[in-house]
């Protein structure tokens, strides 16, 4: 590749990176100037009035569907590879025990230590320690990804959130690291197509994905657990959509960047240690 | 009306079960059920220790803040542990 064609990639990806954050930052600045207590002014709320809670209830019913086939289907040793159905081999040994056991307390540790800050009572609070759900996804795979989904629920408990509506924030944040391990190419944090796959999947693509999963499940089992339909998607959604978006896109990069060469060395990157069968 | 913590305890009671028979027919997935099983568990005892204590009503934090500290330090004690220990291994 020449050094021309090269420099404009790199600066392509820090623009889009750059966009990214500046979006992100713009969301948090218009939820403050509206206030917290006005979720239907916010930016960040408009697609959701628009698709309304029908529209909604369909297009996340489909994510939620898709999304809980895969978690029982990666489970069970399968996975995709492009279009097609493949088997894989997850060692499940103690390197890869650990990971999940370690990822876990980390990852549920981290948000229970920032647990007393709520947003919305008894269903989500700030979450700094979102950033490194989607980082044990990319770098330990399913390992990872399974980790912060029992994270998530060990932090629901600790924080006084825990509830049948835990169901959904299992697999809701076993979605937000899968994404990003499955769906980019490379997960170096170093070439101009890692940082442009980060912000598409990881950022974008994951942190909707987790929304809408989990809002539907809490829309579903409302009779159970009792959270209004009009507050889960006008607000729970929009403000976890952002929850999730916010911290991921300023930190998980440098993260990465600094995590994946030593994780590499030691041969505990995901694709040294999965392999996929045809 | 459903009692969502007896549900949630059946279901890691049932994944526990589930890991066992795994590990009895000496599948490997057994172990990574068994850890899903255990910590689901662990974390109904938390719940249940929380909510009959009155902890959840009388001021979770900084109690919770507390234990989730413990929990990351704990956690990221025994990645660096690991980690020295790799790096020995591999030498």
């Amino acid at each position: 590749m020449s050094k021309t064609v090269s420099s404009a990639l790199w600066v392509t990806a820090f623009v889009i990176a750059a966009a990214f954050i500046a979006l992100v930052f713009y969301i948090g600045f218009d939820i403050l100037a509206k206030g917290l207590d006005k979720p239907s002014e916010w930016i960040i709320t408009q697609p959701f009035i628009i698709l309304g809670r029908d529209g909604l209830f369909v297009i996340s019913g489909i994510l939620w569907v898709v999304g809980t086939i895969i978690f029982f289907m990666e489970l069970s040793g399968r996975t995709f590879k492009g279009l097609r159905i493949m088997r894989q081999i997850i060692k499940w040994d103690a390197v890869d025990v650990s990971i999940t056991a370690l990822s876990a307390a980390v990852y549920g540790g981290a948000l229970a230590a920032t647990g007393g800050i709520p947003i919305i009572p008894g269903f989500t609070w700030v979450r700094p320690a979102n950033a490194l759900a989607p980082l044990f996804g990319i770098l330990f795979g399913i390992p990872g990804a399974l980790g912060t989904s029992i994270g998530n629920f060990i932090a629901d408990a600790l924080a006084g959130y825990l509830s049948v509506g835990s169901l959904g924030g299992f697999i809701g944040n076993f979605i937000i690291a899968y994404v990003p391990y499955k769906l980019m190419k490379d997960h170096s944090f170093r070439t101009p197509r890692s940082i442009i796959e980060f912000y598409v999947w990881g950022v974008l693509v994951s942190s909707i994905w987790c929304s809408l999963y989990i809002s539907w499940w809490l829309d579903f089992a409302e009779p159970v657990i009792g959270l209004p339909k009009g507050f889960i998607w006008g607000f729970f959604a929009p403000w976890v959509v952002f929850n999730n978006s916010f911290i991921t896109a300023i930190v998980t990069p440098i993260l990465g960047f600094i995590l994946y060469p030593p994780i590499k060395a030691r041969g505990l990157y995901w694709a040294d240690r999965i392999k996929i069968l045809s | 009306m459903i009692d969502q913590y007896l549900l949630l305890t059946i279901i890691g009671v049932i994944i526990l079960i589930l890991s066992i028979v795994l590990l009895a027919t000496k599948k490997k997935s057994g172990f990574i059920a068994l850890l899903i099983g255990l910590l689901w568990l662990l974390t109904m005892g938390i719940y249940y220790v929380f909510a009959y204590t009155g902890i959840y009503k009388t001021g979770l934090y900084p109690v919770a803040n507390i234990i989730g500290v413990v929990i990351l330090i704990v956690g990221l004690g025994a990645v660096l542990y690991y980690w020295s220990r790799s790096s020995a291994l591999r030498r």
